[in-house]
């Protein structure tokens, strides 16, 4: 997607403020036609700020957005081709669902025929079909929702704003949901630009993730990169769980070096992004369900592996996790699949184990 | 114990509110009705036989006519409060929410103020000598003073100055309720200012509004002292038309007959009670609305 020439949506150097509150800081940000792209971030990061400068309810500070290659950064809301699917839903409570999704089209003029035609397809597409005569607060939260992101995508915006719109939904309804606007993304083939605070949301439907902090962004990349290589602590702390463990390098290869990593040598790849010297401190992180358990008798001290005792587990169904602590002290989180034909799987708090991970997973950061 | 108390003190309460409700305004109302059936008596004012009579003043072509300048004068006085008080309270909801309450405070010290005062000092802008009077004349504009006090425009303006609040506050208290997201949403599908008024303030609004109207409109009808104070002896208002039944010595124009005052009083709470019955019944479909919202 980056390989496309022009982007649908530029923002430069954009900054906002509040006050003497700097909520963005300078942030540069492409959105490609056809993409799902989801802005994460704790809460306050700015995240929310960004969609409602591309939504135009807020002007920058400083900086430029560029839709099209046109300046829209002083365009007023209901002059920019895009639309809004809000947190709260916001529908319109002395309207119907028709009324609801028609209310667009009907500010554009267009004809009667022309309008119901297109709001009885929208509402086809979100189920709700059947619930054009009811008023807003007969229905549940979750028909709400289709009822806005029907509303919005009506209007064929050429951008899908998307402010946290299933985090007022429960678990099972936010699972189903997130699979339905990805499927619907695919089939309008508008872009989507989605808010979340939930990683595990970003991951699931997002083409591209932009991790945001502090009004900065910290990295953007496929949901993979994002998970499998994060590019500094924050990222690697805020998508999952992950051990980070300290290192200091001992001695460099060609393609590997050696690192005191928790008191255990290892030898470890060299990574991409930066270069490592001896004696330089270093970070390896490593997610649990990369992490190998070995059950073992008792704590060896000649061992050349990490060793460590169970401290606490919790059993998932499908998974369990375990809390390691280390020799060293260092507690250390493992994930593990369960496997009914392998009695070893049966860990209770107080068992020894080796610790170690598949080889070439980890992901090695400089120690800032 | 404790609880023991605690009941005690709460019934206490209750048996006066009870009591002053029973004795202040049930027992009133409760008289007001029994005259509207009894016979006009010289000395004692009312006296039995109990009869239906009285309510055949009601039919009398000439209280219709002054009903009808009333309810003209009040509908005047409502519109006047509505276009004056939405676009205050519209401006007030809008302001920061730490600015509301200088503002609403603004409109509420002058109703501190006892409202017969106020509008005798509006004698005092309005009369021949007075303010408006003084400058046109110093300004050479007018030769001689024009007329404004004692005129219907003198009581219309007293009545909108006297009722602006009760239009304010009811219609602030909607807009000031309206999700902020609504008006978002709908700038976000392409509606501008106007649209957005239009399509979803005043809709949004509308029980404030009638609530407002109902407050201004129902006082308007028998703020007598309004009319006594700027319409000089000019009856304009149904409350007028009641009082000179019970008090006829002020204007001696006729004689007491309370009985029939009573009726027409009884007549203008029963249709005021119909009118808010309609409007609590849409009022609060409304506002369940809202809630559930």
């Amino acid at each position: 997607m980056e390989t496309q020439a022009h982007p649908l949506l530029e923002l430069k150097s954009i900054t906002k403020f509040f006050g003497s509150n700097k909520v963005i800081d300078d942030l540069d940000l492409s959105v490609y036609d056809g993409e799902f792209l989801t802005l994460l971030g704790p809460s306050g990061c700015g995240k929310t700020t960004l969609l409602r400068l591309i939504g135009g309810f807020e002007r920058p500070t400083g900086g430029r957005i560029y839709m099209d290659g046109t300046d829209i950064t002083y365009t007023a809301p209901h002059r920019r081709p895009v639309n809004t699917v809000f947190q709260q839903y916001s529908l319109f409570p002395h309207m119907n669902v028709f009324e609801n999704v028609a209310f667009g089209l009907k500010m554009k003029n267009l004809s009667k025929d022309k309008i119901e035609e297109a709001v009885n397809s929208s509402l086809k597409k979100v189920k709700m079909e059947h619930f054009a005569d009811r008023m807003p607060m007969e229905l549940s939260c979750g028909q709400q929702q289709r009822v806005s992101i029907a509303r919005a995508f009506v209007n064929n915006p050429k951008i899908l704003l998307l402010d946290e719109p299933l985090s007022a939904l429960d678990y099972k309804l936010r699972c189903e949901m997130q699979l339905e606007l990805k499927e619907l993304q695919r089939d309008l083939g508008i872009t989507f630009v989605f808010v979340t605070h939930d990683q595990e949301e970003a991951l699931c439907m997002s083409d591209r993730v932009v991790v945001l902090n502090e009004g900065m962004i910290e990295q953007i990349g496929s949901p993979i990169q994002i998970y499998e290589e994060p590019k500094n602590l924050f990222v690697a702390n805020f998508v999952g769980e992950i051990n980070v463990f300290d290192g200091i390098v001992a001695s460099t290869t060609e393609k590997y070096f050696t690192a005191l990593v928790a008191g255990m040598s290892c030898k470890l790849k060299k990574p991409t992004t930066f270069d490592v010297e001896k004696g330089s401190k270093i970070k390896v992180l490593l997610r649990p369900e990369d992490m190998v358990i070995e059950k073992i008798k008792k704590l060896d001290e000649e061992s050349s592996k990490l060793q460590g005792v169970i401290s606490h587990l919790v059993y998932k169904g499908r998974t369990i996790d375990l809390w390691i602590r280390m020799s060293g002290g260092i507690m250390v989180m493992a994930t593990q699949f369960f496997n009914e034909d392998d009695p070893d799987i049966i860990y209770s708090v107080g068992d020894f184990v080796d610790v170690s991970w598949i080889d070439d997973w980890e992901v090695v950061l400089p120690d800032a | 114990m404790h609880k023991a108390k605690d009941n005690f003190c709460r019934s206490i309460i209750l048996y006066f509110i009870f009591i002053w409700f029973s004795l202040m305004i049930v027992m009133p109302n409760m008289l007001v009705v029994l005259a509207s059936f009894l016979t006009k008596d010289e000395t004692w004012y009312l006296r039995l036989p109990l009869n239906l009579d009285n309510y055949r003043a009601l039919f009398d072509t000439n209280l219709w006519m002054l009903i009808a300048k009333s309810i003209g004068l009040a509908l005047c006085t409502g519109l006047a409060c509505l276009l004056i008080g939405y676009p205050f309270a519209y401006l007030i909801a809008k302001l920061p929410k730490e600015r509301h309450s200088i503002f609403l405070m603004l409109i509420m010290i002058p109703f501190w103020t006892n409202s017969l005062v106020r509008n005798y000092a509006l004698v005092s802008v309005f009369s021949d000598t007075g303010l408006i009077n003084q400058w046109l004349l110093n300004l050479g504009l007018i030769k001689t003073p024009i007329h404004i006090l004692h005129t219907n425009f003198a009581v219309f303006f007293g009545m909108t100055y006297t009722l602006l609040p009760f239009m304010i506050l009811p219609i602030y208290a909607v807009l000031e309720k309206i999700d902020r997201s609504l008006v978002e949403a709908a700038r976000d599908l392409g509606a501008n200012s106007f649209d957005v008024f239009k399509k979803i303030i005043i809709p949004l609004s509308f029980s404030g509004i009638v609530a407002g109207f109902i407050m201004v409109f129902l006082p308007a009808l028998t703020l007598f002292y309004v009319s006594d104070i700027l319409g000089g002896s000019k009856v304009l208002v149904l409350g007028s038309v009641i009082r000179n039944y019970f008090l006829p010595d002020q204007l001696g124009a006729l004689n007491a007959n309370w009985p029939v005052g009573a009726a027409i009083s009884v007549s203008l709470t029963l249709s005021m009670l119909v009118l808010l019955t309609i409007y609590f019944k849409s009022g609060n479909t409304v506002e369940e609305e809202q809630q559930l919202w």
